[in-house]
């Protein structure tokens, strides 16, 4: 009888060990292969923050570098930010704003866009963008290129960016 | 002692006037005439627009080997990803709405105001890419400077942590030269190809 619990409680705790680390790593991996639910799947804002109309500006040849623009809505109640962004085939890739100051464009690097709680963040020309730099090959408009972005609370999540006409469908929207 | 300081004061601001005249962009001069959306001025000798030379490759070209059609300009940098795209598509959408006979009319120009990444084949291949009918031209960072300032705009080089090492800051105008060269349209940063489409049709 005694045999028998111990063996009970060792099952229980082993199945616990299980469970635990089985829970952990599905929050790791959470909403990178599926979108996120009516009632998104995790706490994260990898799960709570969808990105939306994303493209990237289509390569003139011999040009290296090339912005990538989304609307990036928040809906939690908790503030987060976009704090890194990665893509292959980038030697480099920064968080950039354009502004016009005095009648004179103005590019500058930040360390993140904020995306306040039940907000949005505008990614667009003239304004935030995600600067991808040493550009490996031509970025040719109609394909699809793969994005990472990194969330203030360190969760990720990859976006779909199609490769647009240097905008111009974008800018008479 | 003092007499030493007020000179060297004085010298200190003789250069500090001679600089900024070098580098402060001259203002335009009073429009012609304001249509919607752009503003048309006079070329006055000297103080605002005229003639300049910069060279596509090795060749040199002016605005004057153009004479009869209208030319124009932008000046951007390739390494600029977002508002000198922005304004080359919305420059080449009008371009395209022209019916062949008028596009003949017109020689769009692409000045680069960072020849030290911008040179030879990738400048007209970045300025052709937008609109087949574009040249790429540039010049020393001081002669492209001269120019833009002939036209009421600059640039500034300003170096940066980014992994583009530096980037470059300028006014973002469209300038259509008129056939005889006389007038000049201005159109604003954030014109649309309707605008511009209007500007080109009028000079025409």
């Amino acid at each position: 009888m005694n045999l028998f619990l111990r063996a009970t409680l060792q099952a229980t705790l082993l199945m616990t060990a299980i469970c635990l680390f089985g829970c952990d790593s599905s929050t790791e991996m959470a909403d990178e292969s599926q979108p996120p639910p009516a009632i998104a799947a995790s706490n994260n804002a990898a799960g709570l923050v969808t990105a939306e109309k994303a493209w990237i500006r289509a390569t003139a040849p011999l040009q290296t570098v090339s912005g990538a623009f989304m609307t990036l809505a928040n809906n939690s109640a908790t503030d987060y930010s976009l704090d890194s962004v990665s893509f292959d085939g980038a030697s480099a890739v920064e968080i950039h704003e354009t502004s016009m100051v005095d009648g004179k464009m103005r590019m500058r690097q930040v360390n993140q866009i904020d995306i306040p709680a039940n907000g949005t963040a505008e990614l667009k020309p003239g304004s935030y963008h995600i600067m991808l730099i040493g550009l490996e090959k031509d970025l040719k408009a109609g394909t699809t290129e793969t994005l990472t972005l990194t969330f203030s609370d360190g969760s990720r999540k990859t976006v779909e960016a199609l490769v647009g006409d240097s905008g111009e469908q974008h800018t008479h929207e | 002692m003092n007499k030493i300081l007020i000179l060297i004061g004085l010298l200190a601001f003789v250069l500090g006037i001679g600089i900024a005249r070098h580098y402060l962009p001259q203002s335009s001069p009073a429009p012609v005439s304001e249509a919607d959306g752009y503003t048309i001025v006079n070329v006055t000798g000297g103080k605002f627009g005229g003639d300049f030379t910069l060279f596509q490759g090795d060749k040199p070209v002016s605005p004057s080997d153009f004479n009869g059609k209208l030319v124009l300009m932008y000046f951007g940098f390739a390494s600029c990803p977002d508002v000198c795209p922005t304004t080359l598509a919305i420059i080449a959408s009008a371009l395209r709405q022209l019916t062949p006979e008028e596009l003949d009319m017109v020689q769009p120009v692409f000045i680069s105001i960072d020849p030290e990444r911008d040179r030879g084949e990738k400048l007209d291949a970045y300025a052709t890419y937008f609109h087949p009918r574009f040249i790429g031209i540039t010049g020393t960072p001081d002669e492209v400077q001269k120019v833009i300032n002939q036209y009421g705009g600059f640039f500034i080089k300003v170096e940066s942590d980014s992994a583009m090492g530096y980037t470059v800051e300028h006014t973002s105008k469209t300038y259509i030269i008129s056939k005889d060269g006389q007038y000049v349209s201005i159109l604003p940063h954030d014109m649309t190809a309707d605008d511009l489409l209007s500007a080109l049709r009028s000079g025409l």
